[in-house]
């Protein structure tokens, strides 16, 4: 299988960067915190070099197995992932809050069976049936992590939660990756050749590349919580707060 | 194709719902305490408290308040509309507040949240009421209500902020018991 020069370099900074935020949540200690996040990201550095020994030792079927295992795998992950967040904030001295039930799985259950049976309807023409049920499942996947995370930000918002910084920062990129799956895969079922799907893979990468960085970034500060601020703020704050109070008025 | 179409408006959907929310979430996380609590805004404190006492203790008030003047009381629909926002402000305090509570205090911070949903849908509904006016000369009845909700908010969060690091008891009087 002949790999573009293009496929070589996003596939060396993947390698690189996956490394890079591994040791950073090493180094800073958030693998306790989040240890999906962390196992993920691990995943994809084995997932990276084993893919590419595949591709250059092995044949193409076996690679196409090696794939799809590995981005079976991957989804797994990005699943859990969405519940390590929802675990992050919807749960408040290490209990749920029962109030995040109703909103959080009436919207993911709801979204969930939408989605299934629009994807199961899908049909495209001029396309072998391999690649329609790659289109499917493809879509699919993506619109559920997309449905399950829009649940959880509903409830958040519905609950009116504050977020730690981190934990947002992680949310805010998952939305950024949702987005690009989900308009890579819809431009996909809807031009549907082969040079189309290499272009989107590359756009895609780059997306998750400058990601990678922006997670770097973020946990490579130490993180914020939104907790009242230290007793000798205290006095001057109510202080400051009544005098533009009474200068309002 | 038909099903492609659908699809394109569900992904479409899903990622405009998707922006909005991470921007509220976002811009409510960024806030600091000093623009939290400034963006509480000055509400008829003493008339919501009479106001909820007649409703929670119609034994001891025989003789209640008209509709109309409730209404009034509360300072109409922009009252109530504040009554609302600051309600919002309150629930983010509340769950700031439940980190530091003991745990037996846990089911208070639950109750402020039960209390906040029931506030919003019933002013909204008051206030779509007003708006639409669908019984002429009507005014919605329920401002009690939302008033008797209002202050059990501000009383139980007074009560989580006991708890809280020295100091803060006293902010939150300061502030949230504001009289006008």
């Amino acid at each position: 299988m002949s790999l573009s020069m293009t496929d070589i370099m996003l596939w060396s900074a993947s390698l690189v960067l996956h490394c890079a935020l591994l040791a950073v949540l090493f180094l800073r200690s958030r693998v306790r915190k989040y240890p999906v996040f962390a196992s993920l990201i691990g995943f994809e550095l084995l997932q990276t070099t084993v893919l590419f020994i595949f591709s250059h030792r092995y044949s193409a079927w076996a690679y196409f197995y090696a794939y799809w295992c590995c981005a079976f795998i991957d989804y797994v992950f990005q699943v859990f992932l969405v519940f390590e967040i929802a675990r992050d904030v919807l749960r408040v001295n290490d209990t749920w809050l029962p109030e995040m039930r109703t909103v959080f799985v009436r919207w993911a259950v709801g979204g969930t069976l939408l989605s299934l049976f629009l994807c199961l309807t899908l049909q495209s023409h001029g396309s072998s049936r391999i690649d329609l049920w790659q289109m499917r499942v493809n879509l699919f996947t993506s619109i559920l992590t997309g449905e399950l995370f829009l649940s959880l930000c509903f409830a958040i918002n519905r609950l009116g939660l504050p977020w730690n910084t981190q934990g947002m920062r992680l949310g805010q990129g998952l939305t950024v990756w949702i987005v690009a799956a989900n308009f890579g895969d819809i431009v996909y079922a809807a031009t549907a050749t082969r040079s189309n799907l290499v272009i989107i893979d590359h756009l895609r990468m780059s997306v998750y590349l400058g990601l990678l960085l922006f997670w770097i970034a973020v946990f490579s500060f130490p993180k914020r919580e939104f907790g009242l601020p230290p007793a000798h703020q205290v006095d001057e704050l109510s202080k400051r707060l009544k005098e533009s109070r009474y200068n309002h008025r | 194709m038909t099903s492609l179409n659908a699809l394109e408006c569900l992904v479409v959907c899903m990622v405009t719902m998707l922006l909005w929310q991470q921007t509220k979430i976002t811009m409510r996380s960024s806030l600091s305490w000093e623009e939290l609590l400034s963006a509480l805004e000055p509400v008829a404190m003493a008339n919501i408290a009479h106001l909820a006492l007649e409703y929670s203790h119609p034994a001891f008030f025989p003789l209640r308040t008209e509709v109309d003047r409730r209404w009034q009381m509360v300072g109409g629909a922009r009252g109530l509309w504040k009554i609302r926002s600051n309600a919002q402000i309150l629930f983010t305090l509340a769950a700031c507040a439940e980190h530091w509570v003991p745990q037996a205090s846990r089911s208070l911070a639950s109750s402020i949240r039960g209390d906040a949903l029931a506030l919003r849908s019933l002013t909204a509904k008051l206030l779509i009421l007003r708006i639409l006016r669908p019984f002429p000369r009507a005014t919605p009845v329920g401002v009690e209500r939302a008033a008797s909700l209002y202050l059990r908010q501000i009383e139980t969060l007074s009560s989580l902020f006991k708890y809280g690091p020295s100091g803060s008891q006293h902010i939150f009087e300061v502030i949230i018991w504001h009289p006008v």
